[in-house]
């Protein structure tokens, strides 16, 4: 497996490994890590789709790109992700995959018109004292001090950084500003959480800088990521053979290690409470994915509590990790990310409006029709004032192909659950959907004496408690997280957001296509290139705009500084005077 | 807990195939014969055509493995023979059932592979299109198998060698002949 980057690459099909009629290829789970192996398999690896098992315990695909109904609960998102035109795993699988709505166009086709003819930005980012714009004015609000703060951990080696939390690093001229409220409240990231993770963030975004207070940057599905994003690629695997295990939890993977030599031997696992294994040899390879940030999640309903399960229980994603890592010091440490629940969890919630009532208040917040089909809150709306720390959004409607006509679904999240709320005295966790809802309902302005019987009667709200939801964040160091394919691995790789590969980001669907497609063409030996994670931070022009796009704009020159650090800055313009590196620094207004 | 893979599935199949035609053979059969339940079955192979399919291809590469070159096709071609001729109750078996069309598939298959090999080494420095050079391959290939299965019907009864030598003397320079045919400028000198 080699990086490789432009069109070369791009447009080239590798030839067809050798050999390959006499491999099978075994995937643990069906989120979008395996759904994207297995798509790699058939599409570059050209294995027979009939050699293709994925292993699920749950009786659908997806994992945790869910877009369920409920029967007598209602429509449920756990989450949604928003997408960037540089997650280049994932557009390089999904020029491939066929849409299921328009014949002959890919996804993303589908997802590029879409994203051109309505493209997404936000007119209201954050609101306080009840629904009045908090006025963010697009700025990051950063001090030089705090500029400089965030400047050190760009540039402190990944060494350095081994389990440090953000909270060793920056102080309330970062954390009290809008830079960090867009930024925990878009990613979920918490204070105490890995600062090793927000640096690599820092660089994997850097070209992003610019557009992220009003959303410019980012991208949108047309509807849940279950629709949108599974269902095509189970149907593309489907019509290649691919032979899909519903009902089977998984419970060992068991390994033949020695000589430097790791082999996966057998899989064990559990069918309708029945032990059964599947014995392997070195042309059965395994992809897994261990770990999962939706593990334990628990629904509530408009009259229920999610409550909150933060055990580890057998034969759980977690425990397998478990077992699995015992066996090899290559395999991680599931337990720098899973025993932290408190830390980690978040509650979302779907609220479905079910009439006219609350849309007046949603569309003097968002500034736009919620009904139009277009980009409603243009990403999250964050109520800076909320103890939940309670962010909001609504994409385009209809979210589910078969949503009635007029309802809007709602996605919101709160950060900290275990605070009581500001109008509901309790904590989130402990919650019905009713009572969250009207929680909602309080900070988008409704008139108190209103807001109980909107919740009641104007909406169907479902909760989900996620207690590892930010589980990935969590401060760790290197061999935390296992390689895609450890050394001496002969028939195993890791994939998903818990696997370890090199400057990529956590908390992302690219994350997922990556690892897979790392893991594909180490294993299965595909000679051609996975494009390497979007250049940027060596790309000085995108370095400029940062770090003037960071300063809300204002140029170095504008910078109070000593007398000495003055007379330094005056005489390095001087150097450059009349020279190209001047001409680029005023392109870019640094100067 | 014995070891249970694909390849004690096909051990079983060939097993079973001494005992019965293939398609009285059910997953159950098979299931029994290696102590697995039904469900493991599928673990690794769709239906039973699957593991025929798998079987059919496993025994191809052994058989040509290491003999692509244009100086031992006939030794590619008469381990093929004697691949077929040692897997006989499951060949014999398979091609009178209803997957006949599997070994049809995979025979022209490896011998393609085989002859594309050879046209190849023998084309290295005329100008022939892959696609001549392809259909080239695809008519020995007819010619080919066409004896082969002629020899699985009549119960494999000739000797291997003696079709290999007959054959052999027949093709003697046709390859170089049928890409002389299609050169499509000067041979290059220099590649």
């Amino acid at each position: 497996m080699y990086y490789s980057s432009g069109n070369y690459e791009a447009f080239a099909r590798p030839e067809k490994p050798e050999g390959i009629e006499h491999k099978s290829a075994y995937l643990i789970g069906s989120g979008l890590a395996s759904l994207s192996a297995a798509c790699f398999l058939v599409r570059d690896a050209q294995m027979p789709g009939s050699h293709v098992h994925v292993l699920e315990r749950d009786s659908r695909p997806g994992g945790a790109l869910d877009g369920d109904q409920i029967t007598n609960v209602g429509y449920v998102m756990r989450g949604g992700r928003e997408m960037d035109n540089h997650f280049e795993c994932m557009w390089d699988l999904f020029r491939s995959i066929p849409s299921i709505e328009t014949d002959g166009v890919s996804v993303l086709d589908e997802y590029y018109w879409l994203n051109k003819s309505d493209p997404n930005y936000s007119l209201c980012r954050a609101t306080q004292n009840r629904g009045e714009d908090a006025q963010t004015g697009n700025k990051f609000g950063l001090s030089d001090k705090g500029s400089m703060e965030i400047m050190k951990l760009f540039m402190t080696p990944d060494e350095q950084l081994a389990n440090v939390k953000m909270t060793e690093l920056f102080d309330e001229e970062v954390f009290n500003t809008n830079f960090w409220m867009y930024w925990r409240t878009m990613f979920a990231f918490k204070d105490d959480q890995s600062a090793l993770e927000m640096k690599r963030y820092m660089q994997r975004y850097i070209h992003h800088i610019g557009g992220l207070p009003d959303f410019t940057a980012l991208r949108f599905t047309k509807y849940n990521q279950y629709e949108s994003m599974v269902l095509p690629m189970v149907k593309y695997l489907e019509e290649h053979g691919v032979q899909f295990h519903y009902g089977i939890k998984v419970m060992n993977v068991l390994f033949d290690i020695h000589d430097g030599k790791k082999l996966a031997k057998t899989i064990v696992l559990e069918r309708e409470g029945q032990a059964e294994h599947i014995d392997l040899t070195e042309n059965d390879l395994v992809f897994y994915t261990n770990g999962s940030n939706v593990e334990n999640s628990t629904y509530g309903s408009q009259t229920k509590a999610t409550g909150m399960d933060g055990e580890i229980h057998e034969g759980g994603s977690f425990d397998l990790w478990r077992k699995i890592a015992a066996q090899d010091p290559a395999f991680g440490r599931p337990d720098k990310f899973c025993t932290d629940p408190e830390d980690s969890n978040w509650v979302s919630a779907t609220v479905n409006t079910l009439d006219e009532r609350i849309l007046p208040y949603i569309r003097n917040i968002c500034k736009r029709d919620p009904l139009s089909g277009k980009v409603v809150t243009g990403g999250i709306v964050t109520v800076k004032d909320s103890s939940w720390l309670l962010s909001w959004t609504i994409n385009r409607q209809p979210q589910y192909r078969d949503q009635p006509k007029g309802q809007v679904l709602v996605w919101l999240y709160g950060m900290f659950s275990d605070r009581p709320g500001d109008f509901v005295k309790q904590p989130m966790r402990d919650c019905t959907g009713m009572e969250i809802c009207e929680e909602w309902l309080y900070h988008l302005g409704v008139p108190e004496d209103q807001i109980e019987e909107l919740a009641k009667n104007s909406a169907n709200t479902v909760p989900v408690m996620m207690p590892f939801a930010s589980a990935y964040f969590q401060p760790r160091e290197s061999g935390d997280r296992p390689s895609v394919v450890p050394s001496g691995s002969v028939n195993f790789a890791f994939i998903g957001n818990f696997a370890e590969t090199p400057r990529d980001t956590v908390f992302t669907t690219e994350y997922s296509i990556r690892t897979a497609m790392e893991a594909v063409y180490t294993l299965l030996d595909v000679d051609r290139g996975v494009p390497e994670v979007w250049g940027s931070v060596y790309d000085i022009r995108d370095l400029l705009n940062a770090t003037v796009a960071l300063r809300d704009g204002k140029k170095i020159t504008d910078m109070e500084l000593g007398l000495k650090k003055r007379i330094a800055l005056k005489e390095a313009l001087k150097k450059i005077e009349g020279t190209e590196v001047e001409k680029l620094l005023e392109e870019h207004e640094v100067i | 807990m014995s070891q249970i893979t694909k390849r004690a599935l096909e051990a079983s199949l060939k097993n079973m195939l001494l005992q019965k035609p293939l398609d009285k053979i059910t997953i159950n059969d098979i299931a029994k014969d290696c102590g697995i339940n039904r469900m493991t079955f599928y673990y690794h192979f769709k239906d039973i055509y699957d593991l025929v399919e798998w079987s059919c291809a496993e025994d191809a590469a052994k058989a040509l493995a290491g003999n692509k070159t244009y100086d031992t096709w006939q030794q590619g071609f008469l381990q093929i023979f004697e691949a077929v001729k040692d897997n006989k109750p499951f060949i014999m078996n398979v091609h009178h059932s209803v997957s006949r069309e599997q070994v049809e598939r995979y025979l022209y298959e490896v011998t393609y592979g085989l002859l594309l090999n050879v046209v190849n080494e023998e084309a290295a420095d005329d100008p022939v299109s892959e696609e001549d050079k392809s259909f080239i391959a695809h008519f020995y290939k007819y010619a080919f198998v066409g004896l082969m299965l002629d020899w699985i019907r009549g119960d494999m009864k000739e000797d291997p060698k003696e079709i290999v030598n007959r054959l052999s003397l027949l093709m003697q320079g046709n390859f170089s002949r049928a890409l002389k045919a299609y050169c499509t400028g000067e041979p290059k000198q220099i590649r």
